[in-house]
This record gives structure tokens, sequence and C-alpha cells, in this order.
């Protein structure tokens, strides 16, 4: 099916760059050549590593995740091909939770390169599970707030629509608006302040 | 950022509403102030992370859908293959089974030339030449005990005769084929060279009739 999106293209002659650039623009086809090329590969790295913790198609969309969420992040330094990449953010992956179950000693110079971006996959994972948690109203001014006015895009931070903008776009006053978004900053600080993480935000 | 100070002067640096000198004072007290660090640095790294995870949000989603698609792909792929190769085998089992069955039928033919006691055969139906070995016998062997079945041809309706003549081409024997066979116990006729015949049809055929069982002139004496 996804395949008809990609007319007159032959799927095996995407080269790295071309799937780079197709995710960074967001294309179906990249995602879906990545999967299709290495989904198979990555579940019997999986296989081999015989635990039962581990759940090859998790670890596949995780690591797929990771890897998506690096290149789009510039984090990518095309240093080594794509599917090496994704085997090792795929295999760390692993390690880490046979680690974390003390099911097998590693040696922790085995967990590599990626533990830099781990971070950031993680903190990205965190707010979007604390998004999902925020009650509408708040995510709809927080939306409001941080996101940038379509014609802001090109600006660093003076297109962020103000107070004024967000309670004509809520009919509600400028006060209200900016009180709702103060309660609902403080409450998001509340949630992000169990995560061992936290302390991310505030260096 | 826990007074309302703080967060409007964080929220005006943010929009980018602050004087020149304002500006100044604010970048001052990022130095000085390590409170007000944190709650600055909690404000712009939230809102970075609060847009980049709705992006993280939907291409999980789409991972999520692309690889359900995939796994039926694979699945669809799989029934194919699995569908395909129980075909193959059926129709290998298939071939087998009838090569099976016409072995069975050539088997029962040349054997009925042997076994004296249920022969059937069938001159004009299909073979009509029962094998013996790697030869063919010509014209057909029968005991005195067989049993020769004529069968109607095909197409032709109306009431026919079938008549069995000896080697001087005299009719020695005649039956009226009303049905779509006749039945023909052969131990009415002596051994000798014979021809079968129907009427109005070019259907006909010569066969031997070789020995006679034991106690066969006794049984015709009877």
């Amino acid at each position: 099916m996804i395949s008809s999106f990609i007319p007159n293209i032959n799927k095996h002659s995407f080269t790295d760059e071309d799937i780079i650039s197709g995710i960074n623009n967001n294309e179906d086809w990249a995602i879906n050549t990545l999967i299709r090329a290495q989904y198979t590969p990555i579940k019997k790295m999986v296989f081999s590593l015989r635990n039962t913790l581990l759940e090859p198609d998790d670890i596949f969309q995780e690591g797929l995740m990771r890897l998506i969420v690096n290149i789009r992040a510039g984090r990518f330094k095309n240093e080594s091909s794509l599917s090496t990449y994704l085997n090792r953010i795929c295999r760390n992956i692993c390690l880490k939770i046979l680690t974390n179950h003390k099911t097998t000693t590693i040696e922790g110079r085995e967990i590599i390169d990626e533990i830099e971006d781990d971070d950031y996959y993680d903190l990205l994972v965190l707010i979007s599970e604390i998004k999902e948690k925020t009650e509408k109203s708040c995510r709809e001014i927080l939306d409001l707030r941080f996101k940038q006015s379509d014609e802001g895009k090109e600006a660093e931070r003076n297109k962020l629509l103000g107070f004024n903008e967000i309670a004509i776009k809520l009919n509600i006053t400028s006060e209200n608006a900016r009180q709702r978004f103060k309660r609902c900053l403080d409450q998001l600080r509340e949630l992000t302040l169990s995560h061992p993480k936290y302390q991310e935000f505030l260096n | 950022m826990n007074n309302k100070i703080d967060f409007d002067l964080i929220e005006s640096f943010i929009l980018g509403n602050l004087s020149t000198e304002e500006e100044k004072q604010f970048l001052n007290r990022l130095e000085n102030d390590e409170e007000f660090l944190k709650a600055f640095n909690f404000r712009s790294k939230i809102q970075k992370y609060w847009v980049e995870s709705e992006q993280y949000s939907t291409t999980n989603k789409h991972i999520k859908e692309l690889l359900v698609i995939n796994q039926k792909r694979k699945k669809r792929i799989t029934f194919y293959y699995t569908a395909a190769s129980i075909a193959i085998v059926l129709g290998i089992a298939g071939l087998l089974v009838i090569q099976k069955d016409n072995k069975l039928i050539t088997n029962e033919i040349s054997n009925s030339v042997i076994d004296t006691n249920k022969t059937l055969l069938s001159p004009v139906q299909q073979i009509v030449q029962p094998q013996k070995g790697n030869y063919y016998i010509m014209p057909i062997e029968y005991n005195s005990l067989d049993t020769l079945i004529i069968y109607r041809p095909k197409g032709v309706i109306n009431v026919l005769h079938v008549f069995i003549k000896d080697s001087d081409n005299k009719i020695v024997l005649e039956f009226e084929l009303k049905t779509d066979s006749i039945t023909i116990p052969l131990k009415q006729i002596r051994p000798g060279l014979y021809k079968w015949e129907i009427s109005g049809t070019s259907s006909s055929g010569d066969f031997i009739l070789k020995e006679t069982p034991e106690n066969y002139e006794q049984s015709l004496t009877k």
C-alpha cells in the first residue's frame, strides 16, 4: 500500500542520504523503507541474544524511533551506515533491558555511543507522556503559547503568541490567559518533578 | 519561578518585550541568581521539548501503523506462499492418485485375461488391447468362463444387433443391444477365432476363445 505512494522508484534504490532526507521531510516512504529493510535483521539480532525479556517488535519500534529522533535532531553523524547505527541502537536497548533486570553481566563499555542521546530521547518520551495526561484546557493554552505562529517560524522568539493573541483565540481575557498559562506551567513542572531526568530541565 | 514577578519577567523576555535596559538586568540576574536561572532554563527547555514531543508522538503513532501494515503484508505473503504450497502438494498427490488408479485399471484388465472368474472387458469403451508385460495380445484372448461386454457406441440411439461370427464369418450368436451394454457369457461357444460386430456401425473386433477349463465339456453335456 505504501509503495504505491512512491511512483517509479525501486524500493531498493534508496541511499542512506535519501532516507535521511526523507525522514527530515517527514516522508512515509523513508520510514517504511527502513521498516522493510531493517525489521528482519534486527529481529534476528534480538533472537540471537536468546532472552525472553526481549520483545523484538518493541525493541525495533523504540530503536527506529530513537534513530528518527536522532536524525531529526542532527545527532546522526553519518559515521556509519543507517543499518549499522540502528543495529547498535537496538543492541544497546537490549543490553539496557538485560542490565536493568540483572539477568546477565554486561561490561559497561558495551553500552556505547547513544548514551549521550538517551537524555534527549527520554525527555521527549517523558513530555509526550505528560502531555497525554495533561487536561485539555492546559494542553490547549500550552500549545498556543509554546508553538510559534505560522508567520513567526523564521524568527527566534518574538513571533510567539502573546497573551493578548491567545486571549482572542480562546475568547477569554488577557489576564485569564496569563493566569491559566502560569497555572498550567506550574502543573507541568510538578509532573516532571518526579522524574529522574527532571534535573536536565534546570541546567 | 514561584513569584508572579519572575514569571512575568521571563515571559516578557521570551516574547522580546523587555527594553534594552531591562534585558541587560535580566541577563545579569541570570548570571547571579541560581534559582532564577533554573526557572528560566525550565521555561525554555519545557517549551522546546513540548513542541518536539508532538512530532515524536506523531511519528511514534505512524511507526506503529506502518509496522502493523508491514506485518499484515508479511502475513499475507506467508498466507499466499502457504496456499500455493498446499495447492502444489495437493496437485502432486492428486496426480499420484490418478496415476495409481490408471495403473489399477490396467492391471485389472491385464489380469482379467488370466483370471477366469471375473473378467470384464470392454472392446469398445476403453482399452481393447490388454497388456501383458511389454507386448500387446492381438487379438484378445479369452477362455470360456470369461464374459464379453459390448457397449453401445456413443451417439447411437436405435436398437442395434450384436453378432458373434466364427472364422468362416458365420454368425454363431446374435443379440439385441437395447440398453447401453450387453453381457455375453463365452461359455456358449467353443474355442476358436471369433469376431464381434455391431450392426450398422463400424464397431467390431477379433478375439480368441482359447482354453477350455477342466470339466467344461462335462458341464456342456449336462
